[in-house]
């Protein structure tokens, strides 16, 4: 593995967690937050699962040949 | 990694954004993340453990818990990351990188303001809103919690990017790196 794809890799699970995080928060505050508040909640919850998303097209689509130039 | 010839002189500005740069983002990555790790904690003993949400309090949150009901720690904790986005910005030489740095760096902003309203009514006893306790702009619509996870999301997500840019800049990239972070060739060839 290039280093390149062993430090995507380690962003991956990072923003994985996130995502995870998010989904089931999502889940969570629908349940036990009052409907406005839950609502706020699942956008901002959202939005940082589209953050997170961005972030893995970015890195993953991302062009750079590494230091080994093998990408 | 691959290590670009730096300088060894020049202002502390100066030499933490080209020799020292490496060890400064290292460092700061540190504390962010065990930052984060303290919020995955917390979230997940919210919505997976079931934990009352005052109850959930991380990890060294379980062991001082004056550490997540102190405004002055939040307030500097984000200082702590508007001062180090700031200072290492300068060291983010490629387009691309710096543009990413930047956003996370401006969204920081916001969020230290956030925080510092809250200091505020916290040292002053005088609450916004009405409110029985200090409370931000953005917390009138989403609890804390969230909150919490959305801004520490929405900054670091540009940090990441503008990292791996700064990491593997693409070959269209025609800033010269100062540092010794890049693990592009071009970083090899970078001048002393």
């Amino acid at each position: 593995m290039t280093a390149q794809n062993a430090i995507r890799l380690a962003m991956t699970v990072f923003t994985g967690i996130v995502l995870a995080l998010t989904a089931v928060g999502i889940r969570w505050t629908s349940q036990h937050q009052p409907p406005s508040a839950a609502f706020a909640s699942a956008l901002v919850l959202g939005t940082s699962s589209a953050f997170a998303v961005i972030a893995l097209v970015i890195i993953w689509r991302g062009a750079g040949p590494g230091r080994d130039g093998n990408g | 990694m691959a290590h670009a010839a730096v300088g060894t002189s020049g202002t502390f500005m100066e030499r933490i954004n080209s020799e020292w740069h490496e060890v400064a983002m290292r460092a700061f990555m540190f504390v962010v993340l065990g930052h984060w790790m303290e919020h995955f904690l917390q979230t997940f003993q919210i919505y997976v453990l079931g934990w009352p949400v005052p109850q959930a309090k991380g990890m060294l949150g379980m062991v001082f818990p004056g550490l997540v009901t102190s405004e002055v720690l939040h307030y500097g904790y984000a200082l702590v990351m508007l001062l180090a986005l700031w200072a290492l910005r300068p060291g983010f030489t490629g387009k691309q990188e710096r543009w990413w740095w930047t956003l996370a760096l401006c969204i920081q902003f916001f969020h230290h303001f956030e925080h510092a309203l809250l200091q505020v009514q916290a040292l002053s006893g005088h609450y916004l809103f009405g409110r029985p306790v200090p409370t931000s702009i953005a917390q009138l619509w989403v609890p804390r919690v969230e909150l919490h996870l959305f801004y520490n999301t929405i900054v670091f997500v540009p940090m990441l990017v503008g990292m791996y840019y700064h990491l593997f800049p693409p070959e269209t990239e025609t800033g010269r790196p100062q540092c010794s972070c890049a693990w592009h060739s071009r970083s090899l060839a970078s001048p002393v």
